[in-house]
């Protein structure tokens, strides 16, 4: 692992490219410019950010140190940052794939290969499909299925609101083996985005939409076996293990890239209201509060991730926190700003439609409070470690 | 209140009924044919209406059209004078009644989608959680027609208190449309409409510039 960095030194490293991000926020938000246009513009220290060393010659630097991101305690200041600037083209950048933590943990190595020398090379996408259209992601109801057919497997079903699915190369899909049921008899299974049967179809989403969510269909799509991932586990290390895992790990990033839109808002309020009357200041003295807030525990749970401690209550209070904060915040802007601010502020309009979205990412907030209230009553909900603080 | 159009307070209530049963344009239209239509302007001079409605000022330049469930909203600048101005709420009154009643059949429309979708073999309209924020927006729109009951009885704008309860239970109910909500649809066109409808004709405003 490389070195360790303060946050605030993260943060100063990133920064420019925050500013970067924000002067095309509202021409891609209102589809003047495509995502993927401005993705491939960007500095290769930002476009490769957080790929491993062997892929990556062309880190962030602070003074001499390289900073790859490969810690989520690094990961979320990042995320933070750049999400400031435009959380919409966060989400477009081709490493904000939930596929890269499950192949860095599941993956054979050519598999891994593969992944990163497309993302190093052409910045290729890579999507995750878990979500079914009538059963959302309940492991339970998944229809998606894989079955075997003469010496490979053949994919059938349709999957949902999968980000980055139209424009991958290649991806992850989560489907059942065909004859089983429940949360047991879950796969995830590697595929090319040039495989007969499969079609991707972009859905259009009224914020964030760098996130390019997509449908997907599953027309028997052949894969060989081996693009099964964790195909050598135990069925209770694969599959459903490799997704919970990976959200727990993801969660903090969600509400890292909440908390940028939160304070985009902030601070786009005190641009324009130089002057408060006593019960506005007071109310933005307190956002700045829960803004500090949501960042201290955004950074405990990143570092319960890295320290590979139980860190899915921690995580799930990191993401609920900073949602609910980005809700508050993009709600009450608007009211600042006077009557019809949606239509005068356009960005602030972004904004506002941008943290309505990560409501539904890697889990909504019933599911978070219930995630926290278990953690919490059986004494699993604190295991964060000390380190650098936010 | 100066220069009040006076409209009897049933009909505000109708409306309400109209936007639940039959969609937003039924109701405005409903609520426009008691009014001038220089009483129908809202903040900066703009109005937002089915588009015939536009058709009675002389020169309304529309800008933009914002689908929903059973039609279409035009908003539109008018170049006239703000009604509110004058202290003449009436219209935004019975623009919020409308809003409850849209939000009630926005409500209406995720609950049966929840009590069709199933989770771990149950409706999800069944869990506990779920049913708790369906009583979040009912107690939010309750307390919105209160507000609004005791301003038409008083013959005074209501607080601004309603604009947030009707804006509460909107977002809560469009958050029972899990991600389908987020993607350009009806319920997301239709959530939007309702929104900038509060936008354009909100009673009270806690900001300036």
């Amino acid at each position: 692992m490389s070195t360790t960095h303060a946050p605030e030194a993260i943060r100063a490293a990133v920064s420019e490219h925050a500013a970067e991000f924000r002067k095309t926020a509202l021409a891609t938000h209102l589809g003047e410019i495509a995502f993927e246009d401005v993705v491939r513009s960007l500095d290769p220290a930002i476009l490769r950010c957080s790929l491993p060393p062997e892929y990556n010659d062309t880190p962030l630097r602070i003074g001499s140190a390289p900073l790859y991101v490969r810690r989520i305690s690094e990961s979320v200041v990042v995320q933070e940052e750049l999400a400031w600037g435009d959380a919409g083209l966060v989400l477009a950048m081709p490493w904000a794939t939930l596929a890269t933590f499950v192949i860095d943990q599941m993956a054979r190595p050519q598999i891994r290969e593969t992944h990163y020398t497309r993302l190093a090379e052409r910045s290729e996408w890579t999507f995750f499909a878990v979500t079914e259209p009538e059963h959302g992601s309940d492991p339970v109801a998944m229809e998606t299925t894989i079955a075997a057919d003469g010496d490979g497997l053949v994919i059938d079903g349709v999957k949902r609101y999968v980000g980055h699915g139209f424009r991958g190369s290649s991806g992850l899909v989560f489907c059942r083996k065909a004859g089983t049921s429940g949360p047991t008899g879950l796969e995830i299974a590697w595929i090319d985005a040039k495989t007969p049967g499969f079609t991707a179809t972009e859905l259009r989403t009224i914020g964030l939409r760098g996130a390019g969510l997509s449908e997907l269909r599953f027309d028997g799509v052949r894969i060989d076996p081996g693009d099964v991932l964790g195909g050598k586990s135990s069925s209770t290390r694969r599959g459903l293990f490799g997704a919970t895992r990976t959200f727990d790990m993801l969660r903090p990033g969600v509400g890292a890239m909440a908390l940028g839109v939160a304070r985009a808002a902030y601070d786009y309020v005190r641009a324009e209201r130089r002057t408060l009357r006593s019960d506005e200041a007071a109310a933005m003295d307190r956002f700045a509060e829960r803004i500090a807030g949501a960042r201290a525990l955004i950074a405990a749970a990143a570092r319960a991730v890295d320290a590979q401690q139980p860190c899915g209550s921690l995580s799930s209070a990191a993401k609920l926190t900073a949602v609910r904060l980005a809700e508050d915040v993009t709600v009450a802007s608007l009211r600042l700003l006077g009557p019809c601010a949606r239509l005068d502020h356009p960005l602030m309009d972004k904004l506002r439609r941008d943290a309505q979205g990560f409501e539904f990412m890697e889990g909504m907030t019933d599911i978070q409070r219930q995630t926290v209230a278990q953690g919490y009553l059986t004494n699993r909900f604190w295991p964060a470690p000390t380190g650098p603080r936010a | 209140m100066n220069g009040t159009t006076l409209v009897p307070a049933d009909l505000f209530r109708q409306c309400r009924a109209t936007a639940f049963e039959r969609g937003l344009e039924a109701a405005l239209e409903q609520l426009a044919a008691e009014f001038a239509p220089e009483r129908t302007v809202g903040h900066g001079g703009r109005a937002m209406l089915p588009e015939p409605l536009l058709a009675r000022f002389a020169d309304a330049a529309v800008t933009g059209t914002y689908p929903t469930d059973t039609g279409a909203l035009a908003l539109a600048g008018t170049g006239l004078a703000d009604p509110a101005d004058e202290a003449d709420w009436s219209w935004r009154i019975g623009v919020a009644w409308v809003r409850v009643g849209a939000v009630e059949r926005f409500t209406r429309t995720a609950t049966d989608r929840l009590s069709r979708r199933r989770i771990g073999g149950n409706p999800t309209i069944t869990l506990p959680l779920v049913r708790a924020a369906v009583g979040d927006v009912a107690a939010a729109l309750g307390q919105a027609v209160g507000l609004l009951d005791a301003a038409v009885s008083a013959a005074e704008p209501p607080p601004a208190l309603v604009e947030a309860e009707i804006g509460q239970a909107l977002r809560t109910s469009w958050k029972f449309f899990g991600a389908s909500g987020y993607v350009v649809d009806t319920a997301s066109d239709t959530g939007q409409a309702i929104t900038l409808l509060s936008d354009v004709y909100s009673i009270g405003f806690g900001g300036g510039r």
